[in-house]
């Protein structure tokens, strides 16, 4: 199956949803205009609720990552969000708190932090060299 | 979502002096999953009995599909699919006689959809009741379950001690309903890593008394194993946060914590180098029931 679903993890399944497919979009693994599992499918196979997974797929088109055409199924997007760069920084500035707080108990230096945050964002980024606001249009 | 399918306020059943369920409040949502925990002997079935006016409370009142057990007892049944752990079945009917005989009762009973589910269910209409397998049974009281287009489907025990196949033909079935038709599902079983995924709430039953309920996910985040590699003891733990269990094994020891929140801990973490591990609803379960017992 295209997600990996952890159902004892403190994660609500309807994030590691939302944030797996970000990932794998994000990372090439799905590509633009790749079929993604109906809800039916993905509930099934998975053992969860189906409403979890619509929930999930809903927010997902609401963002512009998926596209979801009657009768056919949900497809990768990847358009805009149609979010505004402040709003987009003031999310990711959230998302990185966490980890970073963690690796401020870890007692890590912040020079080692750079270096794995460095190696994460080439993992992801690749070769894209596209300016803000260019990708995917 | 927020509309209440079944309301159970402060009922109490007693059977021979022995309280199998101690006024007991429950309440669930229209369009839920919820998952009904609980040993042996917890007061589920019980529980359930009640809603169907299979049994009668001694005190309390019931409210099922805003109607009362006592007095709509067959109102409520023929809008609620029951599937029990052994269905009683007529041996000699052979399975399309048995769903021929159960559809007058239901007025909503949809033939199409009857045979839909029994290819969904891998069910062959020509089979006798007495030589179907555990499994085939469990698929079949499904169906009957399911038939007539329920607005409540309740699972007591409906899965356990058939095989796998069986029950992830069943789950799998349950899990169609739940998107085709946004069904509300109680389902009671032991088997707690099948409804880990699908349950929107669990309600943790013990001694006829609700131990423990809440969403899924304020479980998942509020229970977690605390494990310390030092003598540290846990006396001054941040509040909102209770013990639920602890035990020393070699040179660590470990808490069952109920009401953690990362904020709180962050300090008492990193002082005291405490390990923090998401844990599954079985352990959930057993720590309750253990906090219960001890």
């Amino acid at each position: 199956m295209f997600l990996k679903i952890d159902p004892r993890s403190s994660i609500p399944i309807y994030s590691q949803i939302i944030d797996q497919v970000k990932l794998q979009a994000a990372s090439g693994r799905l590509r633009l205009g790749d079929r993604i599992p109906t809800v039916r499918e993905l509930a099934t196979e998975l053992r969860i609720n189906p409403n979890t997974v619509a929930k999930a797929y809903r927010d997902l088109e609401r963002e512009g990552i998926l596209e979801g055409k009657p009768g056919q199924g949900s497809f990768i997007a990847c358009k805009d969000s149609g979010l505004n760069a402040e709003t987009k920084m003031r999310m990711i500035s959230r998302a990185m708190e966490s980890p970073l707080v963690q690796a401020y108990h870890l007692q890590l230096a912040q020079d080692s932090v750079r270096t794995v945050f460095d190696a994460k964002l080439h993992e992801i980024y690749q070769d894209d060299t596209t300016q803000e606001g260019d990708r995917h249009e | 979502m927020n509309e209440s399918i079944v309301k159970i306020t402060n009922v109490a059943k007693q059977f021979g002096g022995i309280r199998a369920v101690d006024h007991l409040n429950l309440t669930v949502s229209r369009g839920s999953v919820v998952a009904l925990l609980g040993p042996n002997g917890a007061g589920k079935t019980t529980t359930i009995r009640m809603m169907l006016d299979l049994l009668r409370p001694d005190s309390g009142t019931i409210e099922v599909i805003g109607m009362n057990p006592r007095t709509h007892a067959k109102a409520i049944r023929q809008r609620c699919g029951y599937v029990p752990e052994r269905p009683r079945m007529i041996p000699w009917m052979t399975i399309r006689k048995i769903m021929d005989f159960t559809a007058p009762f239901y007025p909503t009973w949809d033939p199409a959809y009857s045979s839909a589910l029994l290819s969904r269910l891998k069910l062959n209409e020509n089979q006798k009741i007495r030589n179907l397998s555990r499994g085939e049974e469990a698929r079949l009281a499904l169906l009957l379950g399911l038939a007539f287009k329920p607005e409540l489907l309740i699972l007591d025990d409906a899965t356990s001690g058939i095989d796998p196949a069986a029950r992830r033909d069943i789950l799998e079935n349950v899990i169609q309903v739940i998107h085709e038709a946004g069904t509300t599902i109680i389902f009671a079983t032991h088997l707690l890593h099948e409804i880990e995924g699908l349950a929107d709430e669990a309600v943790f039953l013990i001694d006829g008394t609700i131990k423990y309920a809440g969403r899924m996910d304020d479980i998942k985040q509020s229970f977690k194993r605390v494990i310390a590699w030092s003598d540290v003891s846990l006396t001054d733990i941040p509040p909102g946060a209770t013990v639920v269990t602890g035990k020393k094994t070699g040179p660590h020891t470990e808490w069952m914590i109920k009401g953690f929140r990362n904020e709180a801990w962050q300090k008492l973490m990193s002082e005291h180098h405490l390990e923090i591990q998401d844990v599954s609803l079985e352990e959930i379960y057993l720590a309750c029931h253990d906090e219960s017992a001890g």
